[in-house]
């Protein structure tokens, strides 16, 4: 069986009248990588805080390996990104480095840390001074700067170049491979994509869905249709979101029935193509009909 | 230990690094002096002493104010603290960082406060004198520190810095370490002896004087430091319950 990293246990918290937890199981294996989705103010941040041990459990548990993360020994297995622009003042990337790295007992190797989030040229400048993109680079290097056995990386590759970007997602899924667990939130959904095994949505304080990327991207019947023809004719069932000269992009709620239409309107088409809607199509469908 | 050595680095070296923080923190003391504080030639050295005593105490009072006061309001709001949260360590060693830059940046002001009375002032004070000042001004950090974090912990950062320098300006004024308490107006006398400066005065310029420790004023900043505890701890508390609830 998979060890337990991190776990929320029917977890409540409310302020006033909002609720921003509404009972919220939720647990983070070695090697899993889990990616929370849902709208500001779902409660992604508040799970987020109350697994890095910066919120107490009002009803329920938060745990990291079984123990409270408000405790500093049970957050010797975590590492968290900053929030952005969140440095201090007047220290240097290489200082914050070995700050965030003298607070674990066998942290990670730090010319391999440096290599993979391109902090070698920066090291000696102020990271208040770096771009975003940069700072976002070295947000992220000080959730593994500790060798933690599970990371919480909020936005990670927000603003970050196209290149370093890959070099990330290769360290990150390295990492998840070795053993790592992974708690990403992002609103960025090539990223969830890409590094989550697990989606769970969360909105309005509550799990309203949870599931394998693929399963999620399913959940909706939602599919793209493309082809080429002269002209964007109207379609059954279906909405035509864009043109590139001659090829058309619609989606549609009802694949079958939208071809079945394409085909008996004598329409002269070619290369037709019938895909699943992106994950952040389908992701936008669930969270949508749940608000609703 | 060695996350002790980080923390305090993590403290020191930005501060030093800001010459605007601490340059005004460690040379104020020994401008104030030079104008108020250089007693005239003819003046004996007994008042150089107790003059070189009172603005040693003014020292203590900054570094309380400033390196607790406003470093604690601007951590409160700071999103780097939320991050430097999360990381494992407790509370002691970002307070003993705190402590030791206190005192880092109090000794600095020191120095150059005593060089500046050596060279300008008729100063004669033996090294047993110049010990029992020390260790007055040491020990009286405590009570300052904990006014200063009750401050930290009540004011908004915005606030905090004309604040600290609010309280710190008169406090010192009405404590009677600007001007003898012999010679502060009558209305501002009859408050000086309430004031915690006063009361780190009066062991100041016993140390200087070779007489006993007035005992009143041991016992006045043990109660300034109680009380000052007491609403840093509730301040505290408050906070922590907005940030954790």
């Amino acid at each position: 069986m998979v060890e337990t990293i991190a776990e929320l246990k029917s977890v409540s918290m409310s302020y006033g009248k909002l609720t921003a937890l509404d009972a919220v199981s939720l647990s983070l294996g070695a090697g899993e990588a889990v990616c929370v989705l849902g709208p500001n103010g779902a409660g992604k941040t508040t799970a987020l805080k109350l697994l890095t041990g910066l919120k107490r459990a009002q009803r329920g548990k938060a745990l990291l390996l079984g123990r409270n993360p408000r405790t500093p020994q049970a957050r010797r297995v975590i590492g968290v990104t900053p929030e952005d622009a969140a440095f201090p003042h007047g220290l240097k990337v290489r200082e914050l480095l070995a700050f965030a790295r003298a607070h674990y007992p066998e942290p990670a190797d730090p010319v391999a840390i440096i290599e993979a989030f391109d902090l070698g040229e920066n090291l000696d400048r102020m990271a208040l001074q770096l771009s975003g993109g940069q700072q976002r680079k070295l947000a992220v290097a000080l959730a593994f700067c500790g060798a933690p056995r599970a990371v919480f990386l909020d936005e990670p590759t927000t603003g970050v170049d196209v290149q370093s970007r890959q070099r990330m997602w290769a360290y990150i899924r390295k990492y998840k491979q070795a053993g790592g667990a992974i708690f990403l939130t992002t609103h960025y959904l090539e990223e969830a994509e890409f590094i989550a095994d697990r989606i769970v949505l969360i909105n309005q304080g509550r799990i309203i869905r949870s599931g394998r990327v693929g399963e999620i991207r399913d959940a909706v019947n939602v599919r793209v249709i493309r082809f080429d023809s002269p002209a964007a004719p109207a379609l059954r069932a279906a909405r035509h979101t864009g043109s590139e000269g001659e090829r058309h992009s619609y989606l549609s709620a009802d694949a079958d029935d939208s071809v079945r239409a394409l085909v008996s309107s004598g329409i002269d088409f070619s290369r037709l193509e019938v895909l699943p809607a992106s994950l952040e199509r389908a992701v936008g469908e669930l969270l949508g009909s749940d608000a609703s | 230990m060695s996350l002790y050595r980080t923390y305090i680095l993590s403290v020191m070296v930005p501060l030093l690094r800001t010459p605007a923080y601490w340059v005004p923190l460690v040379v104020f003391p020994s401008l104030l002096y030079s104008f108020f504080g250089l007693p005239p030639s003819q003046q004996g050295s007994e008042i150089a002493n107790i003059l070189l005593a009172s603005w040693s105490a003014f020292a203590v009072i900054g570094i309380g104010f400033f390196q607790f006061g406003v470093s604690i309001s601007q951590a409160r709001e700071s999103k780097w603290e939320d991050y430097a949260r999360t990381l494992p360590a407790g509370a002691a060693p970002r307070f003993v960082a705190q402590a030791v830059t206190a005192i880092l940046f109090l000794a600095m002001a020191l120095a150059l406060l005593w060089t500046v009375a050596a060279l300008a002032a008729p100063v004669s004070l033996r090294l047993e004198q110049y010990l029992r000042l020390l260790w007055v001004l040491l020990l009286g950090v405590i009570p300052f520190v904990t006014i200063g974090a009750a401050l930290g912990y009540s004011i908004p950062a915005r606030g905090a810095v004309p604040i600290a320098n609010l309280l710190y300006l008169p406090l010192s004024y009405f404590g009677g370490l600007w001007l003898p308490p012999q010679m502060l107006p009558d209305i501002v006398a009859q408050i000086s002896p309430f004031t915690p400066t006063r009361q780190l005065g009066e062991l100041a310029w016993a140390a200087v004087l070779d007489s006993p420790m007035p005992l009143a004023s041991i016992q006045g900043l043990a109660a300034y430091t109680a009380g000052a505890a007491v609403i840093a701890l509730t301040m505290w508390r408050r906070d922590e319950t907005i940030k954790t609830g």
